[in-house]
């Protein structure tokens, strides 16, 4: 075939892919049903709440900013933005390329879309670009979020509006490029190594590891030193009082560097961040046709060598009734899915942190402890809605098509969702007892904060697993590869605003420091019986009503019989 | 086993039209027709995977959507791709099955030994399903339907993956328990096997029974020619004709 013709071939080969792909991604997050298109909206609902959030966060710290900078005209305020700018773009490249490394691996190695486009006449460098381009918008999809405000607040501000957003959207955009090929090259060495499954299960954990080592080292920093305004104006000054250097061989010191300076409307600064911008997508395709031939040579070893795998499963002992039938299955489920070892492992870094961060409380007042009291139950709530997401939320889906099978058996859907949610709920109760009560302890609150406190937690760690229980089945995924990308939907976007929502009120049950604080800021009478009833009776009917939803709607619903 | 005028819409898409069919005990019954026919669509209102738009399947006597679980307990269900829980084991999917059919302890645990002894699985009864071929896969989806001796056997497309010796064997598995009275309903591409080995087929067409009766009896009737030959003729008897280009 001549360039001539193969070239028209590729484009229209990308056309029909590409259109495909969004008309896909379109179906997924749109779908045909009702109930899925009211999830998607509240979903998008929240995402467009959280830029706000962000949009007025970013307001308020650009209004201090400028009110300092009219104070203390030694400060250099380009230079803090700069710096500013590199600290938050080197935080960017280093969760990006650990992000993009476990999705790598999915995409490059464990991918059905993959499986089905190999056989067809294609370039593998096309694929393996495709799969990188996949795993690039997959991974940074989320950082559009938290990006996105922050160009726009800075084109608003900027004396050149234009000129700031292109440049700053460029570097964002060079440095998500460079992490995700240099997360999919490692991707490729890393599953020439070791099998994908355990690759992926791998950089799972280092993902968690990366993200708890950062949270412990932000914690170690004692960020509430900015409180203090004696401290706080020191760590302003030591930012700002001198001028960054020259940028070294680090992209994200350049990235900062043009950012910065289209900001502030330095010479060459927007052609340096689209000089950035192209270099990347170079680095990419460069990257790409070098590791194309490789991530074939992996791929082929890997396939050919699946079968001969063991299972390796324990005959087990046989079962004395369903109830403990059912209840084996869902542990023996649950325990051999291939990313539970590294959640929870991340989610055990972030229960080691926060019993650490016990010791820090302030415990010397009592209003202190009384509101901290309440924030570490709202804390330990999260953490236990952050775990039913992973692990309730997808457990009806993680049947996948053997649901087909299951659906036949003479099993009452409302019994299995009991069993299921049974299996889920007790450690996080035990959970929400630990945390609660070693923050309790290091409080050391009154009698009845810890009766409340306890009260809490228990009645939260038993409605929260139920209600991520209940939405992941009426939200089925039974298509969904893995466990891990049920919960990636609108509907467990819909479960995590509730389920966050009811955990982070908790703190307002426990404190009375706090209820007072939503008293004069509400202007309503809040008496502390009408609080704790109204949070109990609401998170018994979001435990209850979708669990129970839920069981109706799997013994009437229609499923995909083929 | 019985559909009284069951229909199934989806949108603006009739897949099953007022399809009428009874079935005795003790009857080996094959469902053929060309693909999008209903058959799948027939197999998923008996099994309560979906359910009708209108009319009703029974299950001796048991409304599969009103009663599902008195109506699945009489059922052994074979899908047309075996998926399995990919992370369990084929012993504990049938000692999962089991349980659930009410079987218990060591009387459980000698079935499951027969009947993985019977599809050939002993070695690969402690592997995980996700790493077992599609035929080892497909011979434990049906230990699963034979393990409680329901008295209704739904299978569709059985014997897709399995190879020669394991379809004879289940041929021979499935006139057994036909001939000790349990129905069995199958759906199949393999017109020369439904002739072969049915008491009775029917032939469905775009979600309408087109055809029903005895193989021999289609011969010899109004229907003239083999079962192949009507199937033919009735879903697209151009198809024939046409040269081969």
């Amino acid at each position: 075939m001549s360039a001539s013709t193969a070239f028209p071939l590729a484009a229209r080969r990308f056309r029909v892919g590409a259109s495909n792909g969004f008309r896909s991604a379109f179906r997924t997050a749109w779908s045909s049903r009702p109930r899925d298109r009211i999830a998607a909206i509240i979903a998008l609902a929240g995402c467009l709440a959280f830029c706000a959030l962000e949009l007025a966060a970013l307001e308020a710290v650009l209004r201090l900013a400028a009110t300092a900078s009219t104070q203390l005209p030694e400060l250099r305020i380009d230079a803090l933005v700069e710096r500013c700018l590199i600290g938050g773009f080197t935080a960017l490249f280093l969760l990006s390329l650990l992000g993009n490394l476990t999705t790598a691996v999915s995409n490059l190695f464990l991918s059905e879309d993959l499986d089905a486009r190999l056989p067809l006449p294609i370039p593998h460098r096309s694929l393996f670009t495709r799969q990188l381009l996949l795993t690039l918008v997959v991974a940074s999809g989320p950082m559009l979020l938290i990006g996105a405000p922050v160009v726009l607040v800075a084109a608003r501000h900027a004396s050149e509006p234009i000129r700031a957003a292109v440049a700053l959207s460029a570097a964002i955009a060079s440095i998500l490029i460079v992490a995700a090929t240099l997360a999919s090259l490692g991707a490729v060495l890393l599953v020439a190594l070791i099998p994908p499954h355990r690759a992926r299960l791998l950089t799972a954990f280092l993902s968690a590891a990366g993200l708890a080592i950062a949270l412990i080292s932000f914690r170690g920093a004692r960020p509430e030193q900015v409180l203090d305004p004696a401290t706080a104006l020191s760590i302003v000054m030591a930012l700002a009082a001198t001028e960054v250097p020259p940028p070294g061989l680090l992209p994200t010191d350049w990235a900062a560097h043009a950012a910065a300076g289209a900001l502030f409307q330095r010479p060459f600064a927007l052609t340096t961040a689209l000089l950035l911008l192209l270099v990347s997508v170079l680095v990419l395709l460069a990257g790409a046709a070098l590791a194309a031939p490789l991530h074939l040579r992996v791929y082929r070893e890997v396939r050919s060598g699946a079968g001969a795998s063991s299972g390796g499963g324990a005959s087990g002992r046989p079962a004395r009734s369903l109830g403990s039938m059912l209840l084996r299955a869902e542990i023996i489920s649950v325990a051999r899915e291939a990313s539970t070892p590294a959640q929870l492992g991340s989610l055990a870094a972030v229960f080691v942190l926060d019993l650490l961060n016990v010791h820090f409380l302030p415990a010397s007042d009592a209003t202190a402890r009384d509101l901290l009291a309440g924030l570490q139950t709202a804390l330990g709530l999260f953490l236990v809605s952050a775990l039913s997401l992973r692990f309730a939320y997808p457990s009806v889906s993680s049947d996948g098509r053997s649901a087909s099978l299951l659906r036949t058996l003479p099993l009452s859907p409302a019994r299995h969702l009991a069993a299921r949610t049974m299996v889920r709920a007790v450690p996080a109760v035990l959970i929400a007892l630990i945390l609660i009560g070693a923050s309790d302890a290091a409080l050391h609150v009154t009698h009845r904060t810890l009766r409340l406190s306890i009260l809490i937690g228990v009645l939260g760690a038993i409605a929260i697993p139920s209600l991520q229980m209940g939405l992941g089945a009426l939200f089925p995924k039974y298509a969904a590869p893995h466990a891990v990308s049920v919960a990636l939907g609108p509907g467990g976007l819909f479960a995590m605003t509730l389920s966050t929502a009811l955990a982070l009120s908790a703190a307002f049950v426990v404190s009375h420091e706090l209820r007072g604080l939503a008293e004069s800021v509400s202007g309503l009478t809040m008496s502390a019986r009408t609080v704790l009833l109204g949070w109990c009776g609401i998170a018994l009917v979001l435990g209850a009503v979708p669990l129970l939803l839920a069981a109706r709607s799997l013994g009437r619903s229609d499923l995909p019989t083929s | 086993m019985v559909f009284e005028r069951a229909t199934k819409r989806y949108r603006t898409l009739t897949a099953l039209d007022s399809f009428e069919l009874s079935i005795e005990p003790g009857t080996l019954f094959s469902l053929v027709g060309p693909n999008g026919a209903g058959k799948t669509t027939a197999i998923g209102l008996l099994t309560g995977l979906i359910h009708p738009t209108s009319g009703a399947a029974r299950v001796f006597g048991f409304d599969v959507a009103r009663e599902p679980l008195a109506a699945k307990a009489c059922i052994g269900f074979v899908p047309d791709r075996p998926y399995l829980w990919p992370k369990w084991t084929p012993r504990e999917t049938l000692r999962f099955v089991g349980t659930v059919f009410g079987a218990r302890g060591a009387a459980l645990e000698k079935r499951i030994d027969n009947e993985l002894s019977a599809f050939g699985l002993l070695d690969s009864g402690n592997l995980r399903n996700e790493v077992l071929s599609h035929g080892t896969r497909q011979k434990v989806a049906l230990a699963q339907a034979f393990l409680h001796e329901p008295s209704l056997y739904i299978l569709d497309e059985p014997m897709v993956g399995l190879d020669p010796l394991a379809q004879l064997q289940l041929i021979r598995r499935l006139q057994e328990k036909a001939s000790a009275g349990a129905a069995v309903f199958l759906t199949t591409h393999q017109l020369a096997l439904a002739e072969q080995v049915s008491h009775r087929a029917a032939l469905l067409i775009k979600g309408r029974l087109a055809a029903v009766g005895t193989p021999a009896a289609m011969r010899g009737g109004g229907l003239q020619g083999s079962l192949s030959e009507l199937f033919f003729r009735l879903t697209d008897g151009s198809a024939l004709e046409a040269p081969l280009d």
